[in-house]
């Protein structure tokens, strides 16, 4: 919201420069997010002095051509004002300025005379409304020419733009802000039309009340000249309706005190009605709105909920369905305003109105936010009204314009408002527990203290609760227009902030000494983190969301669940449009992207949440897992080796080291599968699982239809994708102790010559299956298929390494384990040993 | 055998007599005494000669050996003393065997995404204080996002946030502090916890995506004040940037917390001087926090005249940006390696 600091002295004189009172707001809850000279329209506009004024042809003897003096230079201006005479001061418009409501002035040539710059009247710089002739400086005043106008008329303003939140709609003013600067500086606030509840000390028993006008309604009627009907219907969603007819108007162009200020605060003028409807709703927050009173039917208005099937014509020429229980107002035949939202474009207001039913007011909130979503409509009154607006402030809303449009647009008032005030407003009493106040802030403020805090913001208090001393409560009656205000907390949140933050010491708590636990969770992340990262694999974190498109390219089964994903009903683009099912589809279109910005060696990870639908109005299924894709060069380039691309086992000794790390060795098992994953190049993958038999994740080479999909024109990427919730069982393994071996192992290398489909797992897991108690370890140490092995077979050299606990082998111990060894692996897979 | 040492022997000795530098008589080391030097082969030879051969010829092959030792130690030191030095101060690139000025055999090591580093060292700022980090479901209830966390339906506070929906009950949280209630819900006081995770706002510009990480944090006991949540806040401001950054409240509005405020540090650019990246304030603002709402203990079964508490929030994208001077939030998700290799 914007603000002039000069329309706020017209509530309170605070005296503090414009720096300090910014800081001084903010500090109080209400943040200064900017601040801004006013007048910048006229930083073009200086004092000139006229040195020569002539006819500019003999034919044309109203214009003249004048050289004015502006301090460094002589203009030549074409002007036709009757007083531009040689010696006085005027205001000169230099080209390039723009001024108030957009005019741009720039040299021009007028009946074939070139004209550097404009003289103006008050009217033209919007500082008057005299547009006789130039405005004319005072020479007794000493104006120096090319000195900055608004520097000699002493023009200083600032608009500030305060952040407002939600819970104070009574500071979406001038008068708001203006109660807070004197509540901040405990200075008096000039408001002669309030007269609700003002700080009052009240006696023990007497009940506050809404004011209300002092007469009644029926009274009120009868004393109009123009006969109206008021009527609420809707009494749960208007509080309180006054309505004013005003006669003898004269449309026009407001004042430039009101158009001025119209702009300083982002409006834009209209004409004099319209424009002091909205300087009431700037300055004293109360939404109005004026009817052209002979555009309504029947004189008659209806405050009602909106009827099936009823439209209306809003003021930006719109034609809006209304939904039944809408609140409108009516005349005796149709809606002719969405309350609290927007006028209709039938009764508005135009420069053939005569006479106008001014409106001022309350609706209730949650109604006004309801209608304005569903018509997608966002007006200052709307924004006001859903957040509360004082009832209080309806009759002095309503009067200050009334007083506007009687000076201004030469309005005479038919009689007094009528008001309907259906739901007065009570406020309702706080106990304030002085003891509490201190135990939640940390402080030891006195009882006067609070009191004093609570007096600047116009707390009613009773008067035993003022003068008690000691710690009996303090029952407070909030004013009408601090909605917000419904608790002990929100007192002492008042008491907080005007006491200042900053004053409340810092201490640290005090608790037990309680140590942090760190759960199975973050230790698991810890550990997959550190292992990926020694294995060269850098994280990255993509979005949730993702395309539905990069899920089917997939390739899943019509049962995978990866298919059920959950959509957004409001998702920013189709390419974000679900959640994410799996983590391969971020990881390929992050490598996409990183190949399209050249970056061609790629080895990522990312630890992320997957979601898999479970019905309609349930939470899905969220699942942690980790992902890691690698594809181009497998080390950077060097000097030490030779350029090699990445293949399947570079990847695969990441996930074997973080299997290793998180299961232990020889705790996790690998099964081919040719019915992995559908993304797979078939024949490349593998499966892993953990020793209960639960399947951990798999990894393999992505197929090139699916890399075709995501625009990548490699052909090697390889990713795993493993299951966290898995691998959590895991982390938390005991590790025990095995003793060091103390005697020396043997080690035999052989060569056997297999069929070249044999994996060689199926060899390891032979070996293994023999359980020989003498046997440590098996090692692949050789692959090799070429010559001189014949076509369709390999070679796989295999080291045993056998060791006994308690003594050093013999020759012929080993050689009666490893012999038959040999010769069953040989006999198992019709195997022949290499030479 | 005799025969064949005792050759074996002459030969060395008039070898290494010729020798005329060291590099010859490493070749000659290797030759007579190496793996697979003559001496050694002859040794291997041992096995198949009778059990009363066997120590004799032995002992021969060690005398030998020593010998053909000494005499190559002998005939090294009188080489000249220049080639000697060299030796001793290592082979060394001026003779071209090793340059030293090579770059090392580096293979790359992966890094953390810059988000997962801040993050952590928030948590373990907050962690050595006694808060245990507690998790929640990234798609939420809209009472745990919203009506548990004093935000009633048509509430105006729900235009602070725009919000991803699923359906009319169900949506992507719009910050972290549904693990406040979820943790309440579970537990009794006392409570520490900081919740860190993803949040989700349909919002998409320099200074905002769609999906962005918040930490928050809760302490729930008797007596915590509004005071020790600012000595809490100072403290960790203190370690996250350095202990000369001043930090300040001011009021501002949570629904769920009263009082609530707004944390500002000293901007870390241009320490408080005001500059482009605090908008010449000389503060930034960098948390949010306040004193746990009644209705918000009402809401999961706490009575607020027994206990009282603290909540805050921080955006880590934020601290990010200002630890590492990053200027647009996006790369955070682009994913850029030349962007991640950075930290």
């Amino acid at each position: 919201m914007l603000i002039l600091t000069s329309w706020l002295r017209e509530f309170v004189r605070f005296d503090v420069p414009v720096e300090q009172l910014s800081h001084d707001l903010t500090m109080a809850g209400l943040e200064i997010e900017g601040c801004e000279p006013a007048y910048n329209d006229l930083n073009k506009v200086v004092v000139g002095k006229i040195l020569e004024s002539e006819p500019i042809s003999e034919e044309s003897t109203k214009l003249k051509l004048c050289k004015v003096d502006i301090g460094d230079k002589i203009l030549q201006v074409v002007c036709g004002a009757p007083n531009a005479k040689v010696g006085i001061f005027a205001p000169v418009v230099l080209d390039g300025a723009e001024l108030l409501g957009g005019k741009r002035i720039e040299k021009t040539k007028i009946h074939g005379v070139v004209s550097e710059a404009m003289l103006a009247s008050e009217k033209e710089l919007c500082l008057g409304d005299d547009s006789w002739g130039l405005m004319e400086l005072d020479p007794e005043k000493d104006p120096k020419p090319g000195q900055l106008l608004k520097e000699f008329l002493g023009l200083e303003d600032w608009i500030l733009e305060v952040s407002i939140t939600p819970n104070r709609p009574d500071c979406l003013s001038v008068l708001g802000v203006a109660r807070e600067i004197s509540a901040i500086y405990r200075l008096p606030l000039k408001d002669d039309l309030y007269i609700a509840l003002m700080g009052l000390v009240m006696p023990r028993g007497k009940k506050a009340e809404g004011a209300g006008a002092s007469i009644s309604v029926k009274e009120a009627q009868n004393l109009q000249e123009i006969p109206i009907d008021i009527e609420i219907e809707d009494k749960e969603h208007c509080f309180r309706y006054c309505g004013l007819v005003l006669k003898d108007i004269k449309v026009a162009d407001s004042p430039s005190f009101i158009k001025r200020r119209l702009y300083a605060c982002g409006m834009r003028p209209i004409n004099n009605v319209v424009d002091i409807t909205n300087y009431v709703l700037l300055e004293r927050g109360q939404p109005l709105h004026a009817f052209d009173l002979d555009k309504l039917s029947g004189h008659k208005i209806i405050v009602r909920g909106a009827r099936e099937g009823e439209t209306i014509v809003t003021l930006d020429g719109k034609e809006r369905k209304l939904d039944a229980g809408m609140l409108v107002i009516a005349d005796a035949k149709r809606p002719v305003a969405i309350a609290g939202v927007m006028g209709g474009l039938d009764s508005e207001v135009t420069k053939d109105t005569k006479r106008i039913l001014l409106e001022s007011a309350c609706f209730e909130p949650i109604q006004v936010r309801i209608t304005r979503k569903k018509l997608k409509l966002n007006t200052e009154a709307s924004y006001r009204f859903e957040r509360a607006v004082d009832p209080e402030g309806v009759l002095p809303g309503i009067q200050r314009a009334m007083g506007l449009m009687v000076q201004h647009c030469l309005a005479r008032p038919c009689g007094p408002p009528i008001d309907i005030y259906t739901n007065k407003f009570k406020p309702t009493p706080i106990t304030l527990d002085t003891k509490k106040v201190n135990r939640v802030l940390g402080t030891e403020l006195s009882r006067q203290e609070m009191v004093k805090f609570l007096l600047s913001i116009r707390m009613g208090m009773e008067e035993e609760s003022i003068n008690l001393d000691g710690d009996e409560p303090i029952i407070c009656y909030p004013p009408p227009y601090r909605s917000d205000l419904k608790e002990d907390i929100d007192l002492i949140e008042e008491i907080a902030r005007l006491y200042g933050y900053d004053n409340i010491e810092t201490t640290l708590p005090v608790a037990e000494l309680v140590p942090a636990t760190i759960s199975k969770h973050e230790r698991l992340i810890e550990k997959v983190q550190q292992v990926l990262n020694s294995y060269g694999l850098t994280e990255i974190i993509s979005y949730s969301f993702c395309s539905p498109k990069d899920i089917k390219a997939l390739g899943f089964k019509k049962e995978d669940p990866r298919l059920k994903w959950v959509a957004l009903k409001n998702p920013l683009t189709e390419e974000h449009s679900v959640l994410r099912t799996q983590l391969i589809s971020c990881l390929l279109n992050t490598a996409a992207k990183n190949i399209s910005y050249k970056n061609l060696d790629i080895k990522i990870f990312e630890i992320g949440k997957v979601f898999i639908d479970q019905g309609k109005e349930c939470l899905p299924n969220e699942e942690l897992r980790v992902c890691g894709l690698m594809t181009g060069k497998r080390y950077p380039i060097s000097w030490a080796w030779p350029q090699e691309e990445i293949d399947l086992f570079d990847l695969k000794a990441a996930v074997e080291e973080l299997l290793d790390s998180i299961c232990g060795q020889d705790c996790w098992k690998i099964k081919l599968n040719t019915m992995t994953e559908p993304y797979y190049l078939s024949g490349t993958s593998i499966e892993f699982f953990d020793l209960n038999g639960n399947l951990i994740g798999s990894l393999g080479q992505i197929n090139p239809t699916v890399l075709k999909h995501f625009d990548i024109e490699k052909s090697s990427v390889f990713v795993f994708d493993l299951s966290m919730s898995v691998l959590e069982n895991w982390i938390d393994r005991k590790i025990v102790f095995k003793p060091i071996p103390r005697f020396p192992a043997v080690e035999r290398d052989i060569a056997v010559i297999v069929d070249g489909h044999i994996p060689a797992l199926d060899l390891v897991d032979f070996i293994k299956s023999n359980d020989i108690e003498l046997l440590e370890e098996i090692c692949i140490f050789d692959v090799y298929t070429g010559k001189p092995i014949p076509k369709g077979k390999k070679s796989i050299g295999l080291r045993f390494r056998y060791r006994a606990k308690d003594h050093t082998l013999t020759e012929e111990e080993i050689n009666s384990v490893h012999q038959p060894l040999v010769d069953s692996i040989l006999n198992q897979f019709k195997a022949e040993l290499r030479a | 055998m005799h025969k064949e040492i005792e050759d074996i022997l002459k030969r060395a000795k008039r070898e290494i007599e010729k020798a005329k530098d060291s590099k010859t008589l490493d070749a000659l080391r290797v030759k007579f005494l190496g793996r697979k030097g003559e001496i050694t082969l002859a040794f291997k030879k041992l096995s198949s000669l009778s059990e009363e051969e066997r120590p004799q010829i032995g002992r021969l092959l060690n005398k030998a050996k020593k010998e053909i030792d000494s005499l190559l130690k002998e005939k090294g030191k009188s080489f000249s003393p220049s080639e000697r030095s060299l030796y001793k101060d290592g082979l060394g690139w001026l003779k071209g065997v090793v340059d030293p000025s090579l770059p090392g055999r580096r293979k790359i090591i992966g890094k953390l995404h810059p988000i997962t580093k801040v993050m952590g060292e928030i948590c373990s700022v907050f962690q050595s204080m006694g808060f245990s980090i507690a998790q929640g479901p990234e798609v939420e209830e809209d009472f745990y996002n919203f009506e548990a966390l004093n935000i009633p339906p048509n509430h105006p506070a729900r235009d602070m946030q725009d919000t991803f929906y699923i359906d009319d009950k169900i949506l992507l949280r719009t910050h972290t502090s549904p693990i406040q209630i979820r943790t309440m819900k579970a537990q009794k006081p006392p409570i520490r916890i900081i919740a860190p995770g993803k949040v989700y706002r349909c919002d998409s510009d320099v200074t905002h995506t769609p999906m962005f990480h918040q930490v928050e944090g809760l302490m729930v006991d008797k007596n915590v004040s509004f005071s020790q949540l600012k000595g809490t806040l100072t403290q960790f401001v203190h370690k996250i940037f350095d202990a000369q950054t001043k930090v300040r409240f001011r009021p501002s509005y949570f629904p769920f917390t009263e009082p609530s405020a707004e944390v500002d540090i000293q901007c870390v650019n241009c320490r408080g001087k005001g500059c482009r990246v605090c908008s010449y304030t000389g503060w930034l603002e960098v948390l949010g926090a306040g004193m746990v709402h009644p209705a918000v203990f009402r809401n999961v079964g706490y009575d607020p005249e027994e206990v009282t508490g603290f909540a805050f929030g921080l955006g880590v994208e934020r601290i990010a940006m200002l630890k590492y001077s990053i200027d647009d939030i996006r790369l955070f998700y682009d994913n850029d390696i030349r962007f991640l290799d950075q930290f």
